[in-house]
């Protein structure tokens, strides 16, 4: 589906995501974990084959931009806070365009923090957090707009064990109080064993996709 | 959070870079400042000059370049007031002369009874009436300068001249000029029956029809004399605008070092922080919003150095007008104009040099930079 030079890094990839789901991508390094990532929010387009998301086809890099502001959010695995903005001015950050008035934008963002944990730690700048309280603060930015859609890329890569298992907690929470459907990219089996869908790729195709009772809860 | 926040707090990130690209731009608008200013500074000293004396229309030798050294012939000012919408007409006898302190000053020689000596307002003394005298009035500056009073003497050129007034006129150049009777300026240069200009005064100097009509007609007269208007005789004067030239060539010299300057900064920025500009991309910013923030740390720092640029080019504009070599020559006027310039030309250089790393940054894909990890 997705070509960049020589390198057909994802072929014959067919996945439905349903509303409220929480998915994990599983795949070695070079499986085509982050490429299908990025082609499901519109960061690459497919040589062949299509994207739908809610039951559209988005139209070029505008409508797809558009999206990602307003219906998807972003975790990294690197966090990439910038570093120069609080916490609370980070999560404003995909606001903008969104959120018109500064007010409401600043009650949004300090609401979400305050959902994250990270109620005292607003106006402190990213060096001054920890690993834990920065993924933290990403994923409230990764919820500002009220995305239907959350995409983590290794959440917890960069986490010691304790601060992965705060953010694990706080996924799964989020997943199940805030209702969106979650993907999470991850070599981490405790990640994925909090998932009820495993989807595993290799060699940018897909092996398996399994269903796992019981898991998640 | 403001957007504008942003951009700042960019800035501010690397604060020595940003602050020596500010000192480059600094010095680039305050060169500009400085030189294009001290070339109005030039002509408006002229200008001022004339509208002070009541000079409507100026007769210069045709062809002209350096008038100090051309002269015309002092007879034509009888035929020359004949003419249709003339009022009065007045030969005078310029040249540049050395005083006894080193220091340059025009010296110019106006006819007994001339309408000139009527504008000239005094402090002291009075105007004598014989006209082949050495005798001449003095501009208050220049008496403060030379430490001399009414009857006092002056060497000029080795000849004696005696104080015989001190003026007050407001024109930078007239109060610093000295005015003796045409005869003994002729004498002094050894240009007898001679005039470098003729002041020429109309009838009715605010009809723009009457104007060009009397001109139209001195021109017609005369073919030897270019008639100008006194408003316009500094911008067509070729030596001004050889001056001019050097100043605005130089100055966009220093202007095009400033943008460089702003374009190396931000092109560094831009490639420092293309992980944020992708993550940018990747949160739904469209490309518009991403070119607008850098060209907006470009604005802000070329602004922030201009501002400061002005200040420095308007304090040395002032230390060029107190020099005593340049005192007698400029009028410094800083109107809207030079602030609509300096943020002309900060505008220019904060976009023009944010325009391609804008471009850069807004053309690399984000999901190959978000790869990269």
């Amino acid at each position: 589906m997705f070509e960049a030079g020589l390198v057909k890094a994802l072929g014959d990839v067919t996945l439905t995501i349903g509303h409220q789901e929480l998915v994990a991508v599983l795949g070695a390094s070079g499986s085509g974990k982050s490429t299908l990532l990025h082609v499901l929010c519109g960061l690459l387009a497919p040589t062949s084959g299509r994207v739908v998301f809610e039951g559209m086809v988005p139209a070029g890099q505008r409508a797809w931009a558009r999206l990602r502001a307003t219906r998807i959010g972003f975790v990294f695995q690197s966090i990439h806070l910038l570093p120069t903005l609080t916490a609370l001015e980070n999560v404003q950050v995909p606001m903008f365009g969104v959120i018109t008035r500064e007010t409401d934008r600043i009650t949004r963002a300090a609401g979400l923090l305050e959902r994250v944990g990270l109620r005292d730690r607003m106006r402190h700048l990213p060096g001054q957090l920890s690993g834990g309280e920065r993924q933290r603060a990403a994923i409230a930015r990764s919820l500002a707009n009220t995305p239907t859609l959350v995409l983590a890329d290794e959440p917890t890569g960069n986490l010691d064990s304790a601060s992965a298992a705060g953010v694990l907690d706080l996924f799964t929470e989020l997943h199940a109080t805030e209702g969106v459907t979650l993907v999470v990219i991850t070599h981490d089996l405790d990640v994925a064993r909090r998932c009820r869908r495993l989807v595993r790729l290799a060699d940018g195709r897909l092996v398996s996709d399994t269903v796992v009772e019981g898991a998640g809860s | 959070m403001k957007f504008g926040i942003l951009p700042v707090r960019n800035i501010t990130r690397r604060p020595i870079r940003s602050a020596l690209t500010a000192a480059g731009i600094a010095v680039a608008i305050a060169s500009f400042v400085a030189l294009t200013g001290m070339s109005r500074a030039l002509e408006g000293a002229w200008v001022r000059s004339l509208v002070e004396r009541d000079t409507h229309l100026m007769g210069l030798r045709k062809g002209a370049v350096e008038i100090l050294t051309t002269t015309l012939d002092e007879n034509l000012t009888g035929p020359m007031k004949q003419v249709s919408g003339v009022k009065d007409v007045a030969g005078e006898l310029v040249d540049l002369v050395t005083l006894p302190t080193g220091q340059a000053v025009l010296m110019t020689g106006w006819p007994a009874g001339s309408f000139l000596w009527q504008t000239l307002p005094l402090r002291d003394g009075r105007v004598p009436a014989a006209d082949d005298e050495r005798w001449v009035v003095i501009g208050e500056p220049m008496a403060a300068h030379l430490g001399v009073g009414v009857g006092d003497t002056v060497s000029i050129r080795g000849a004696p001249f005696t104080v015989a007034a001190i003026s007050r006129p407001k024109a930078v150049l007239n109060r610093h000029a000295l005015v003796a009777p045409l005869r003994a300026m002729q004498r002094l240069l050894d240009r007898p029956g001679r005039v470098t200009v003729f002041n020429v005064r109309l009838e009715r100097p605010d009809d723009p029809a009457a104007v060009a009509g009397a001109r139209a007609q001195l021109s017609a007269m005369f073919p030897d004399v270019t008639f100008t208007e006194s408003g316009a005789v500094a911008q067509q004067n070729e030596i001004l605008g050889m001056l001019r030239a050097v100043a605005w060539g130089t100055s966009t010299i220093a202007l095009l070092m400033g943008l460089m300057a702003v374009l190396n900064t931000l092109l560094m920025a831009v490639t420092e922080r293309s992980r944020e500009i992708a993550l940018l991309s990747a949160m739904g910013w469209p490309q518009a919003r991403v070119l607008w923030l850098i060209l907006l740390e470009g604005l802000v720092l070329a602004l922030v150095g201009s501002g400061v640029g002005a200040a420095l080019g308007l304090g040395a504009l002032q230390g060029i007008s107190r020099h005593p070599s340049m005192r007698a020559f400029l009028e410094i006027q800083v109107g809207p104009r030079v602030i609509w310039e300096v943020v002309a030309a900060g505008v220019a250089l904060g976009g023009l040099g944010g325009l391609y790393p804008a471009w850069r940054a807004v053309r690399q894909p984000p999901a190959e930079v978000l790869q990269r990890e």
